[in-house]
């Protein structure tokens, strides 16, 4: 944690509107109001606002995340509906973003939410990835979540990456220099994934819930976040196994990164 | 010696069964036992796991027990891998 960062969370506090609206979980042990001042004082990056990411978001704003910056771009179709529950019907044809950030601030006013109609790409990926402390990686496509990989690494960022298929979900988060980072496990981009996967809303929303209490933890520093691990998930047979993964030392990315002393 | 595989994602539906054990020669590597592999599936199933110039692809995911291993990782009777497609579903 840098100093600057530091001097500034103690100039925070808790309103007593916030106090009774997180009550709950300030019992959580470990936690408490300093771990809710940190979640207040954090922005998250969110790519895409879908089955995946729009759960993500919808806990990350129930916690009191004090700003989350929402990236997806598009309008609402009809077969986004099976899964995106931060959509409507009354928003098909709108702006996924708009209406994401809409329900978000009329579910909690305290979190500022910045919508931004754009998927991840390498013209927008530094700039997007310099906005927040944390990425939550949740598009539908590799070079995507391989772009904010990439900067997440260069600027020292913690990366929750969150994904599914069918009915089998993966999770795990990128410490850089702790821990592998995407490229280390894919470093070529994975040839068999097509843009269109069968998805059942409550499997990449359990995912997207899974990748929120990543978050959670990392920010406020509670428990063991999935560095170096990835938990596997088959929601068909209910097994759920964690994973030990592999730091490649010759990674294109990640190869020579210490661990940054700043903690998010 | 005896070897069970288990297959994840878009593996698992390309091989048509979640697992399999083969009997394979002792002395076997990962890499070795993967060819092997392909030469019982079908071309859906060997095309996911190998490219053009029938090298493994690096974009999957192997697994021995609960560990990511390499290619070269020599197996043992009785170990178990797994196989991953890996997912960006989101
Ligand atoms: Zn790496």
């Amino acid at each position: 944690m840098n100093r600057a960062y530091h001097l500034c969370m103690h100039s925070f506090s808790l309103t007593d509107d916030e106090r009774a609206i997180y009550e709950w979980q300030l019992w959580v042990q470990g936690f408490g109001e300093a771990g809710q001042l940190r979640l207040k004082q954090a922005t998250v990056l969110i790519t895409r606002c879908g089955g995946v990411g729009g759960t993500l978001a919808y806990y990350l704003a129930a916690a009191g995340v004090g700003r989350l910056v929402l990236a997806h771009a598009g309008e609402l179709r009809s077969s986004d509906l099976n899964r995106q529950l931060l959509m409507s019907h009354a928003g098909l044809g709108k702006s996924r973003a708009e209406q994401a950030a809409d329900r978000l601030r009329a579910f909690n006013p305290h979190v500022e939410v910045v919508p931004i109609a754009e998927n991840i790409s390498l013209d927008n990926a530094e700039r997007l990835v310099a906005m927040a402390d944390l990425v939550a990686s949740c598009a539908p496509l590799f070079p995507e979540r391989l772009h904010l990989n990439r900067y997440a690494v260069a600027q020292g960022k913690p990366l929750v990456d969150c994904a599914m298929y069918e009915m089998e979900a993966q999770l795990t988060t990128v410490m850089p220099g702790r821990g592998p980072c995407l490229s280390c496990l894919y470093p070529s981009e994975p040839t068999a994934w097509q843009r269109q996967f069968p998805v059942f809303g409550a499997v990449a929303g359990t995912v997207g819930s899974l990748g929120a209490m990543e978050a959670i933890k990392v920010l406020a520093g509670l428990g063991e976040p999935l560095v170096g691990r990835m938990l596997l998930c088959d929601l068909a047979t209910m097994a759920f196994r964690t994973m030990q993964l592999r730091r490649d030392p010759a990674c294109a990315v990640c190869a020579g990164v210490q661990s940054a002393s700043r903690a998010p | 010696m005896h070897i069970t595989v288990h297959y994840l994602t878009q593996i698992r539906r390309a091989a048509g069964c979640a697992s399999e054990t083969l009997d394979v020669p002792t002395d076997c590597t990962l890499e070795v036992f993967l060819h092997q592999l392909t030469e019982r599936h079908d071309p859906a199933f060997r095309a996911l796991l190998v490219d053009d110039a029938n090298v493994i692809r690096r974009s999957l995911l192997f697994f021995v027990g609960d560990d990511h291993v390499e290619l070269s990782r020599a197996l043992r009777d009785g170990e178990a891998i797994s196989i991953l497609a890996p997912m960006a579903g989101g």
